[in-house]
């Protein structure tokens, strides 16, 4: 398995268990994911064990927040490391995704109301 | 399914074929040796479910219900057939929904009492050579001699089949299917008959075809045919009627590339294990064949694909009073990634795209065309660059596929004022040298790349003094990587374009050529593509 899916509510968690997201973890990523896009609208990505994204990881992650913002549904990242961070402000992905330290705090911030962090 | 019943005993004949012959002759289905019948005497017929009996012109003739028969004459369950030395009765037994199975055997799965492996070897503890040597070598010179120069599918598929016809005399229908790698299924791709017969029905056993890609076996089977009507429980070596051979194709890897299938249907000739090592033998060679092809087709298909790319990048540097202008692009594989264009606008206006897009292939290739075409068309059409970009931005996100985005950095130069609007979707910074000062323009109003979702982008207007410089990258640049896996960085892409060349083209030169060095022989991961224009001073 490459990702663990945990329910809080109605936002769903899907923790990455690679350390390296890369070309190599990208399709397995997308297949795993498909049935909890279909299922949730509020998807929270627990990034705490990727040490490393590349293009595709971007690609699989980008695909995610176009499928959900299809749906009218939110993406939230949590416990992203420097280096991953970095990345996601080169593609401004945290202009419109929020990004969040815990788990805790990215559940809770769907009950918060829309991501300020976003709003343009 | 139907038979005939011996009217003196219990005595039963399937008509298991499409054909049932009966006559005084060995090959005869249903063989009779009163002195009085002709060699060929009579036949029965089975045309869609129907059974028709009818007379070969035989020299004291057939009977159906006591009559002499003249033509073909259709048969009913208690008809009764007579000739010299024969009294039957045609019956019909009601099997579950026969019809069920249809004419095409590639698609049914055989029961699998119906096909009965006689010997399968597995190719991967290698050929025995102590087999039939000669038979060997003459298939793989046969094989070999046939496929010299042959460089594409088309041609080298027919070209074994037509090898493997003289190789087995007793081959009568020969397929080829190989594995399309884009849906992990077989197809047949060529197929050969030894006569003009119309026999419409591909005669595949799907079991064996999967079970030779699968195990890597090399399969010689009997079959009681596919005939629907059979109903499994007579023996089926009994009543086999043709002997299949089916050998993996093998990748030099080990990975399998399709199967070869070659049948009999002449029961005096079947194959034999013998002929099966034949046929690995010249699988091996079929399958170096193939692989040749399909490399020499995927080059072809990289070729066409380069060849778009080439069309669509600019082929000279636009020419402006008082710009001077630069360019690099080096893709990293033979299709890159990268695109960057220059793009004359009304309103002597002159714009500079330079767009990564993410993924490498031939299908990067065609998003990239469209890539090219859109941005044309949306700069052309909106005078606002921000407008144009969240126009571009939903075209290409009707097209593209879901995972795949595109970078775009965008500066719309007036050629009058030397104003430039800069806009960027998800592409890093453009960098903007003034004397020694390098500074990254535009962060505040990138967006997200191209094709994830409908927004707006914003713009950015700056002016170019004269001596100015503008420098559009991809991260081919900047994340171009040493030995010890560091990456080059924008710092030190800052640092180079500060103190270094005030010509513009020098200063493109300059830092290709120290990227390179940093890279120190490593071969670059990236296609690395930069644009840069300078206002004279």
């Amino acid at each position: 398995m490459a990702l663990r899916i945990e329910k809080f509510g109605d936002v769903a968690v899907a923790t990455l268990t690679v350390a390296q997201f890369d070309a190599g973890y990208a399709d397995e990523f997308k297949r795993e994911i498909a049935p909890v896009l279909k299922e949730t609208r509020k998807l929270v990505l627990d990034l705490a064990n990727v040490e490393f994204v590349d293009s595709r990881a971007c690609g699989g992650i980008l695909s995610c927040l176009k499928r959900l913002s299809e749906a009218g549904g939110e993406l939230k990242i949590c416990q992203a490391n420097e280096f991953v961070r970095n990345v996601f402000e080169l593609i401004r992905l945290h202009r419109v995704c929020q990004i969040l330290g815990t788990k805790e705090e990215a559940v809770a911030a769907f009950s918060a109301g829309p991501a300020t962090d976003s709003a343009r | 399914m139907a038979f005939l019943r011996e009217t003196s005993s219990a005595r039963t004949y399937p008509l298991t074929s499409a054909t049932t012959v009966i006559g005084r002759e060995s090959t005869c289905d249903i063989r009779v040796t009163h002195s009085r019948v002709s060699r060929r005497h009579a036949q029965i017929i089975c045309v869609e479910k129907e059974y028709f009996v009818e007379d070969l012109t035989s020299a004291n003739g057939t009977f159906l219900n006591g009559e002499r028969l003249r033509e073909k004459a259709r048969l009913h369950p208690n008809d009764r057939i007579e000739l010299p030395g024969l009294a039957v009765s045609f019956q019909e037994e009601q099997v579950p929904n026969p019809a069920a199975q249809p004419a095409f055997a590639s698609t049914p799965e055989p029961a699998p009492d119906r096909t009965y492996i006689a010997s399968a070897f597995d190719l991967k503890e290698g050929l025995r050579v102590e087999v039939a040597p000669e038979a060997k070598l003459r298939a793989v010179l046969e094989i070999s001699k046939n496929l010299s120069g042959a460089l594409n599918l088309e041609t080298v598929l027919p070209k074994i089949l037509e090898s493997l016809f003289t190789v087995f005399p007793q081959a009568e229908r020969g397929f080829i299917l190989l594995l399309d790698p884009s849906t992990a299924q077989l197809r047949p791709r060529a197929v050969r008959r030894r006569d003009d017969s119309r026999d419409e029905t591909l005669p595949l056993s799907q079991s064996v075809v999967k079970h030779a890609m699968k195990t890597g076996q090399a399969i010689l089977s009997g079959d009681a045919g596919h005939d629907a009507r059979f109903d499994g429980s007579q023996s089926v070596r009994a009543l086999q009627l043709r002997t299949v051979m089916c050998v993996p194709m093998l990748s030099q890897q080990g990975t399998p590339l399709g199967v070869i299938q070659i049948d009999g249907q002449n029961p005096l000739k079947k194959f034999e294990a013998e002929d099966l090592d034949v046929l690995l033998c010249a699988s091996a060679q079929a399958a170096r064949a193939v692989e040749l092809a399909q490399l020499h087709e995927a080059r072809r298909e990289l070729e066409a694909a380069t060849e778009i790319q080439k069309s669509f990048l600019p082929r000279e540097r636009p020419q402006a009073q008082g710009l001077r202008f630069v360019d690099h692009y080096s893709p990293a594989q033979q299709i890159g990634g990268d695109y960057f264009d220059y793009i004359p606008l009304p309103g002597n206006r002159l714009a500079i795209t330079l767009g990564d897009v993410a993924g490498k292939g031939v299908a990067a290739a065609l998003l990239m065309a469209q890539l090219s075409a859109f941005t044309r068309f949306c700069l052309a059409g909106e005078p606002n660059v921000g407008k144009a970009l969240s126009q571009l931005n939903a075209l290409l996100s009707r097209t593209a596929s879901e995972d795949r985005f595109v970078t775009f950095v965008a500066a719309v130069i007036d050629l009058g004022t030397f104003t430039a609007t800069l806009v960027n979707a998800g592409h890093p910074p453009l960098l903007r040298r003034r004397g020694s000062e390098v500074e990254e323009l535009g962060a505040d109003i990138a967006g997200l790349p191209l094709t994830v979702i409908d927004m707006p982008y914003d713009e950015l207007a700056i002016t170019l003094e004269p001596g100015d410089a503008l420098l559009l990258y991809t991260d081919g640049v900047t994340e171009a990587r040493n030995s010890r896996n560091e990456v080059y960085g924008l710092e030190r892409l800052k640092a180079l374009m500060g103190q270094g060349e005030p010509d513009v083209e020098a200063m493109g030169a300059a830092i290709v050529a120290e990227v390179r060095r940093f890279e120190a022989g490593r071969p670059a991961s990236d296609d690395l593509t930069l644009v840069g224009v300078a206002r004279e001073r």
